[in-house]
């Protein structure tokens, strides 16, 4: 109860679903409490693209592009997140641009760990292909 | 103009070294935001908070006196920095504010569905007068909000000075900073984060520059222990206005903290009597325990709060930001803070510090708060003047009590007054919203159907 009373946003219960991927939404959402896993559903196959913890935002994207959510995102463990809505955010960036600074910031590392981990797959595809080359 | 344009080459060079005086929100908000872009693009600045409290102990002396409220949009901006608010830091969160009239009173939920409001202590807590309060003093260490602030400004590389600083000079071509009597440096660039509390803006008016200070008026806090089970049960995550015509008295609330609620009251010549008559208003004492008697020593000060703007808050290397420049009237000071110590670290580091950048990047932002305070100053008269008038005042709570009780309506009266009390909005944007011509045919329907009651009343008697 003390800590409901003394806590920001609102509370996730293990597991549940806070965005599912293809669904509309305009919201962000900052990581007060707990962890969330971002999954990517292809067929029947689930796959963890990340793990975000305390202070990190997810949900931002459609803030911006107003396509539907790219993946489903789910609490692990008791979460707490603050939600922010659209219309408030870029009403925000309207009267101060460099609020989106850190928003940038945090999007430009993930690019990058993303172009990590396709330079990677591209390697190792490269390295079966040559495999597969020298087996034929 | 020819002087504007002279000055206007002022830029921080690396080693550039800055001097914030004071460390409340507006000084560590300012130090926060000019080390992260000065980090960002690369400059290499030195940075010094001058701050003459300690926010560690409990009272007046170590605490920058406010009811402590920090409005949903300020949490959201500061989450969004990574700037989170969390106990013990964080005292409650809260989701409601709860008016309390005469005729009845009217909950309002958050519009957002969320705990967006934080309370916090700006010191370290109440002067504790009996053991039972001692007892419920968080465990955890430091509570003080002003104190995480300047941690954080730390983090970022600033430099913190307990000391006062007592004279500012501008004799040469950078203004010198003294304490008691030695100097301590040629600043590049002085932040005048002072507030309007210390005698620290007097200072700044003798400099010659134009500086006039803001207007100011008294205000009331007070800080009762009643308990952290009963601040729950009595006063949930709410907080409560009180509009009960109390002589003298413009504005009451009551804030819910960790075992305390502050009491924060606005008017002429409020004095400790004042608040133990507003304790013994039975609509007060109704919200405490039965059993409650109202303390003959509790923890209280007598704050300024800015009702005016400062003028020419800013010349070559200076700038006042936070209460010493410009606030929202009557609300979310925090928040200004905020937006100005914002705007001035930008036009510093991006722009430089001459006044003619100050002039152009950074006095928008204040004379932006002050245009939208002449808006907020209509609506709290509008608001009183309601509050004065049993039959508007009647109209307007059925409004908005048949707005409560359609959750999936949108719920432009209740709206309005949630924007209004929480300073979640511009006061600009919420007196277009309340002269809404469906809203104000609605509330006129009501008002006739109010006289209309009375009438059948007064006729059946
Ligand atoms: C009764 C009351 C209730 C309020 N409630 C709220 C609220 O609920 N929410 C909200 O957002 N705002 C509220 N405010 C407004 C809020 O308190 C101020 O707007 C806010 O504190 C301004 O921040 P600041 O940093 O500009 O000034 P301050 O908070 O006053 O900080 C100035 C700092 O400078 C230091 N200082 C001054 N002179 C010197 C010197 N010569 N050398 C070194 N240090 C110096 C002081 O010690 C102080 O720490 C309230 C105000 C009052 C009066």
């Amino acid at each position: 109860m003390k800590n409901e009373e003394s806590s920001l946003g609102r509370h996730y219960k293990d597991g549940s679903v806070i965005f599912k991927e293809n669904s509309i939404g305009k919201e962000m959402y900052i990581i007060i409490s707990g962890k969330v896993k971002i999954i990517k559903k292809k067929g029947t196959v689930e796959t963890i693209l990340a793990i975000l913890e305390e202070g990190e935002f997810f949900g931002e994207m459609s803030l911006f592009d107003n396509n539907p959510r790219s993946a489903t995102v789910k609490a692990i463990g008791n979460t707490r997140l603050l939600e922010i809505n659209q219309k408030d955010f870029l009403k925000r960036i309207s009267n101060d641009p460099s609020l989106a600074f850190r928003i940038l910031e945090k999007m430009s590392q993930r690019i990058r760990i993303t172009d990590g981990k396709i330079l990677n797959l591209v390697l190792e595809m490269k390295k079966i292909t040559k495999d597969s080359h020298v087996f034929t | 103009m020819n002087k504007l344009k002279k000055n206007s080459n002022l830029e921080l060079k690396d080693g550039a070294r800055i001097a914030v005086l004071g460390g409340g929100p507006a000084g560590s908000f300012f130090s926060i935001f000019a080390l992260k872009l000065a980090n960002q693009i690369g400059k290499d600045i030195d940075l010094t908070i001058y701050e003459q409290k300690s926010f560690l102990n409990e009272g007046p002396s170590s605490c920058n006196m406010c009811a402590g409220v920090v409005s949903e949009s300020l949490v959201q901006l500061l989450a969004i920095e990574g700037i989170i608010l969390r106990p013990p830091i964080l005292q409650r969160a809260i989701d409601t504010y709860c008016f309390q009239t005469i005729s009845g009173d009217v909950l309002l939920h958050s519009i957002s569905n969320q705990s967006g409001i934080a309370t916090v202590y700006r010191g370290g807590g109440p002067v504790c007068k009996s053991t039972s309060e001692k007892n419920e003093k968080p465990d955890s260490g430091k509570i003080s909000f002003d104190d995480f602030l300047i941690d954080c400004a730390k983090k970022e590389g600033a430099n913190v000075e307990n000391i006062r600083v007592d004279k500012v000079k501008l004799n040469n071509e950078k203004p010198e900073i003294f304490s008691k009597g030695e100097k301590l440096f040629d600043a590049d660039l002085v932040v005048g984060a002072c507030g309007i509390n210390a005698n620290a803006v007097k200072m700044f008016e003798k400099l010659g520059i134009g500086y006039t200070s803001p207007s100011v008026i008294k205000a009331f806090q007070s800080e009762i222990h009643i308990g952290e089970r009963n601040v729950s049960t009595l006063f949930g995550n709410a907080i409560h206005i009180f509009l009960i015509n109390q002589p003298d008295v413009k504005f009451s609330a009551i804030t819910p903290k960790g075992s305390y609620v502050t009491i924060s009251m606005l008017g002429k010549n409020i004095t400790k009597q004042t608040v133990v008559d507003f304790l013994n208003n039975p609509l007060v004492k109704n919200k405490f325990p039965d059993s409650w008697r109202t303390p003959d020593a509790f923890c209280r000060c007598v704050p300024m709060i800015n009702v005016g703007a400062a003028r020419h808050p800013f010349a070559n290397r200076i700038v006042m930001i936070g209460d010493a420049s410009s606030a929202r009237l009557y609300k979310d000071g925090i928040g200004s803070a905020y937006l100005t110590a914002k705007a001035a670290a930008n036009t510093a580091i991006l722009y430089g510090v001459s006044r003619a950048a100050f002039y152009k990047h950074y006095y928008p932002t204040c004379k932006k708060i002050n245009r939208d305070n002449f808006f907020g100053k209509l609506m709290f008269t509008l608001t009183n003047t309601i509050n004065k008038t049993p039959i508007i005042r009647e109209a307007l709570l059925t409004v908005l009590r048949s707005e409560q009780k359609q959750p999936e309506s949108d719920h432009k009266c209740s709206t309005v007054l949630w924007d209004m009390f929480t300073g979640n909005e511009r006061y600009t944007d919420i007196f277009i919203r309340a002269f809404n011509p469906r809203l104000l045919l609605r509330f006129l329907i009501n008002i006739f159907n109010v006289i209309f009651i009375w009438f059948k009343n007064m006729w059946r008697q």
